[in-house]
């Protein structure tokens, strides 16, 4: 999700990289091989690409908690994951990022892409998820 | 990500909703949960969690696969301390045919998670991560057998047992180092442990009233 626009001034575009890694299942056997095109969020400048970072996490005790409430209260426990989670979040910051090797456009090699949605690897992409679940549950 | 409701049809509903807003996998009743293998048995009302593969996987990384089970995580009456002396060729090979750190660290883990049980004896061991010497790597390889020979533990909540129960407890100035004491508590809900720890004070006590009301105290 992105736009193809030439970098406005002032401003520098982060770079991005594929990391490639294996699924394993619970026994260590390979069942996919999983490919993830990430962000160098290194790069980004708090303040300009980014402000806020910080992303709620489950404490492990809650978890236990409503386990046992599970147990005690006989409730249906059901799990589920959201596909490619940090890439459904919107981004409140204007980030640019360079055009990814292979995938230059002809015509205007030296723009760069504004993304719309979060990718893996921004600074902000955990925080911006969770923003996101939070308001609608 | 984990929901429980009380009923299959609000649950269902619950999904349907989240799936309008987000691309969902449903992966049906909670099997596999941050490592943990959850059991839940709604006859009999049980609910329990184990970590039988990953501890399978730390004893086959540690070479430990075909060990003798002991039934103690510890040797009972010995106490540690940090090495005073350099090891012998020997005991230096002996040192490093398991890695103290990783090895600790992956059962760190899994106290964590489901095993309060290692909980003392992983707050000892860890303590000498620095530079392990050969009573620390036997007592590495004591709990390991100990790990082996009680791998089928699990947690258990049930729904037969009531309310939030706490226990806490320390030792008095047994860091043979530097004098301090180890506070250890753990809570209760419904017949399984939810929350519990190990951990040496960060003070110096004169006496074992202050240990375990500081003990206490971290507890709360």
């Amino acid at each position: 999700m992105h736009r193809l626009m030439p970098l406005p001034e002032g401003r520098k575009a982060i770079g991005s990289r594929w990391v490639f890694s294996l699924k394993t299942d619970e026994d260590g056997n390979v069942i996919r091989h999983k490919a993830r095109f990430m962000a160098q969020g290194y790069t980004q400048v708090e303040g300009i690409d980014y402000t806020e970072t910080f992303a709620a996490v489950a404490k492990y005790d809650t978890v236990q908690i409503l386990l046992a409430l599970a147990a005690k209260f006989d409730l249906e426990l059901d799990q589920m994951d959201v596909r490619t989670a940090f890439l459904n979040a919107e981004l409140k910051e204007d980030i640019y990022l360079k055009q990814p090797a292979g995938f230059e456009d002809p015509e205007h090699p030296d723009w760069v892409w504004k993304l719309e949605k979060a990718l893996y690897g921004l600074k902000q992409a955990g925080y911006e998820w969770n923003q996101m679940l939070d308001e609608y549950i | 990500m984990l929901a429980a409701l009380n009923s299959r049809d609000y649950l269902n509903g619950f999904k349907v909703q989240l799936k309008q807003h987000f691309d969902l996998t449903d992966l049906g009743p909670a099997k596999h949960f941050l490592g943990m293998h959850i059991t839940h048995n709604h006859e009999k009302r049980l609910l329990s969690i184990s970590q039988k593969t990953y501890l399978e996987k730390i004893l086959e990384n540690a070479g430990m696969s075909q060990c003798n089970p002991v039934g103690t995580p510890m040797t009972p009456g010995v106490t540690l301390q940090k090495v005073t002396r350099p090891p012998t060729a020997d005991e230096a090979t002996a040192i490093t045919s398991i890695p103290y750190c990783r090895t600790i660290g992956k059962l760190n883990y899994a106290m964590r998670t489901t095993r309060p049980d290692i909980a003392f004896t992983i707050s000892c061991l860890s303590r000498y991560m620095e530079s392990p010497g050969i009573d620390h790597h036997h007592q590495l390889k004591h709990l390991l057998r100990y790990i082996h020979g009680m791998m089928d533990l699990t947690l258990v909540f049930s729904s037969m047992d009531d309310g939030l129960i706490g226990y806490s407890d320390s030792d008095y100035a047994a860091d043979r180092d530097d004098s301090k004491s180890t506070s250890m508590y753990v809570y209760q809900l419904f017949g399984g442990p939810i929350s519990w720890k190990a951990q040496k004070q960060s003070v110096v006590v004169t006496s074992t009233t202050e240990a375990k009301y500081i003990g206490l105290s971290s507890a709360s």
